[in-house]
């Protein structure tokens, strides 16, 4: 029966972003792009695609920020109408889409005031998807002399905050939430990833509250997304050198859903080391198999401390990781009628534009041969 | 004095049960017909944003889901000639026994078999409405990305619109039946 009501307010919207999905970019302009001997080239190649003229105000020589915040701004345009024009409850979920990258704002802004740069610097570099009126005062937000209160109204008045709220309010049981000790002492990324964690589970549960197809296809994207958090935080503070009292505090970042809550969660839990990690994965073969295959980066990690990690052959949990969210979000453009799509379009968009930072950098650094490591997008599939 | 539900079901005059056809064969002919379009339309206007050649193909969509609503009218008008107006008030007996005037045995049979005919027209058309328009926007939408995979998915479609023309045949059919003195 969704298939008769859904067009109604979302056809439009629907057909839209899937114009939008045929002008990814396709193997031959990959291949077009790695000719490119300067980021002038690549420049003019990119402006015979669906990006056309985006960068024509550009002064002369391109740094590869400038590419990539301009390719940032041309998706956030896109998104942006959609959202214009979107219905309850598709106007939600596209909010919640954009929460995920205020959240990633908010914390640059916040690590960016406290190292005492310039606002007007902080706000070019800021992600345009998440873009939100207020972000403006975070910047003029004065840490040390500023009364808590007014830090705590700063911080919850933004579109997150009430992620903002559960962190406080959970981090600080005893004492009276003390904001400005907590932005100065304890590690940024351990707020980015409650903060994430916190919006996932929101996410989740909006997802669940619309049922349907979009429930089947988001929820098992989301399922995937919870474990791929679960695995890059463990993985990074095992190897990272936090000592073993805040490598506690991972567990608090586990999102409480997906297909390793709750046993895997709990056996990861327990774990200090790589190879316990690998033997609490043992029930889960997918990401068994993805343990393995990264395992060399960091073994090479622990062994040498050269540069030498940008060879080929391996790679790190999080290229993996992208690799198998590509997949996910390829699949969900084959079904009709749900909101899957958008957030599909929006991680695959995303997707593209590190590709083609990355071209760009190995341009500039005159190593073309690494280009071969991009993510391709909606490859032809050959071996049927 | 009636004595059960039956009773007053049965006794409501057949010409009542005829001119309800006539409005069950346009109104749910109409409803499909507009639901097929509004499916088909949004995902054709959407779709042809990025990709402007598949407007004039995507039309058939919706010319099919229009011939539902001529269907309709068809029905309709049809029904409509076989009833000339009140010739005398019928008193539907309770139990029809081959003693009964013939008269009354037409008029019954003639109500409520337009009644069927109307609703049959009307039933068809409504279903075949909303499953021209789902095809109808899968078929824009997988036109705009590859033009190949048109005519293929019209193929579809074809077999959707043809449901509706098989109820028209056989109202058709059961309005020949019927004489209404």
């Amino acid at each position: 029966m969704e298939l008769c009501f859904y067009n109604s307010k979302n056809g439009y919207l629907e057909a839209i972003l899937r114009g939008f999905r045929s002008s990814f970019l396709t193997t031959e302009e990959y291949k077009k792009l790695t000719e490119a001997d300067t980021l002038e080239d690549l420049k003019s190649i990119l402006e015979d695609t669906d990006y056309g003229s985006f960068m024509m105000d550009e002064p002369s020589p391109i740094a590869v920020t400038t590419i990539a915040q301009k390719c940032k701004e041309k998706m956030a345009h896109e998104f942006n109408y959609i959202r214009a024009q979107a219905e309850e409850p598709l106007r939600t979920f596209l909010d919640y889409i954009a929460k995920e990258k205020m959240i990633d704002n908010v914390i640059s802004l916040i690590q960016g005031t406290l190292n005492k740069k310039s606002p007007e610097e902080l706000l070019s570099r800021v992600d345009p998807l998440g873009y939100f009126p207020q972000m403006k005062s975070i910047t003029s937000m004065d840490v040390q002399n500023s009364h808590d209160d007014v830090l705590k109204v700063l911080l919850i008045e933004t579109p997150i905050g009430s992620y903002f709220d559960k962190y406080l309010s959970t981090n600080t049981p005893n004492e009276k939430n003390n904001v400005s000790t907590l932005l100065n002492d304890m590690d940024i990324e351990i707020l980015r990833n409650t903060l994430k964690k916190a919006w996932l589970e929101d996410f989740y549960n909006f997802i669940r509250k619309l049922g349907g197809k979009t429930e089947e296809v988001m929820g098992h994207i989301l399922k995937s997304v919870a474990d791929f958090r679960v695995l890059s935080v463990t993985l990074n503070t095992i190897n990272s050198s936090l000592s073993l009292e805040l490598q506690k505090d991972r567990n608090d970042m586990f999102p409480c859903f997906g297909y390793l809550y709750p046993e895997g969660t709990d056996r990861i839990r327990k774990c200090w080391n790589n190879e316990t990690v690998h033997a609490a994965l043992e029930n889960y073969p997918m990401y068994y198999d993805l343990y393995e295959e990264c395992k060399q980066f960091y073994m090479k990690n622990e062994n040498m401390n050269e540069n030498k990690l940008v060879d080929n052959n391996i790679k790190s949990l999080e290229d993996l990781l992208y690799v198998k969210l590509v997949k996910l979000c390829e699949t969900a453009f084959d079904q009709h009628c749900h909101f899957g799509i958008f957030y599909a379009w929006v991680k695959l968009k995303e997707q593209e534009i590190r590709n083609i930072v990355w071209i760009s950098d190995m341009i500039l650094m005159n190593r073309k041969e690494c280009i071969a490591s991009i993510i391709p997008i909606f490859e032809p599939q050959t071996d049927l | 004095m009636y004595n059960s539900w039956l009773e007053i079901i049965r006794s409501i005059s057949p010409y009542n049960w005829a001119l309800y056809g006539i409005a069950m064969a346009l109104f749910l002919s109409i409803v499909g017909a507009a639901w097929g379009i509004f499916i088909a339309g949004t995902s054709i206007v959407g779709a042809s944003v990025k990709a402007p050649r598949i407007i004039s193909k995507s039309l058939i969509s919706i010319i099919f889901c229009e011939a539902l609503g001529i269907y309709g009218v068809i029905v309709a008008v049809l029904l409509h000639i076989k009833l000339t107006g009140l010739k005398q008030e019928v008193q539907v007996p309770l139990v029809l026994t081959d003693k009964t005037d013939p008269l009354i045995m037409n008029t019954i049979w003639g109500g409520w078999g337009l009644f069927a005919a109307g609703l049959t027209a009307g039933l068809s058309n409504f279903a075949s409405g909303i499953s021209v328009g789902i095809t109808g926007s899968s078929c824009a939408l997988a036109d705009a990305y590859n033009s190949d995979l048109f005519v293929r998915m019209l193929m579809i479609e074809i077999c959707a619109s043809v449901i509706a023309l098989y109820g028209l045949i056989v109202a058709v059919v059961s309005i020949g039946d019927v004489q209404l003195t």
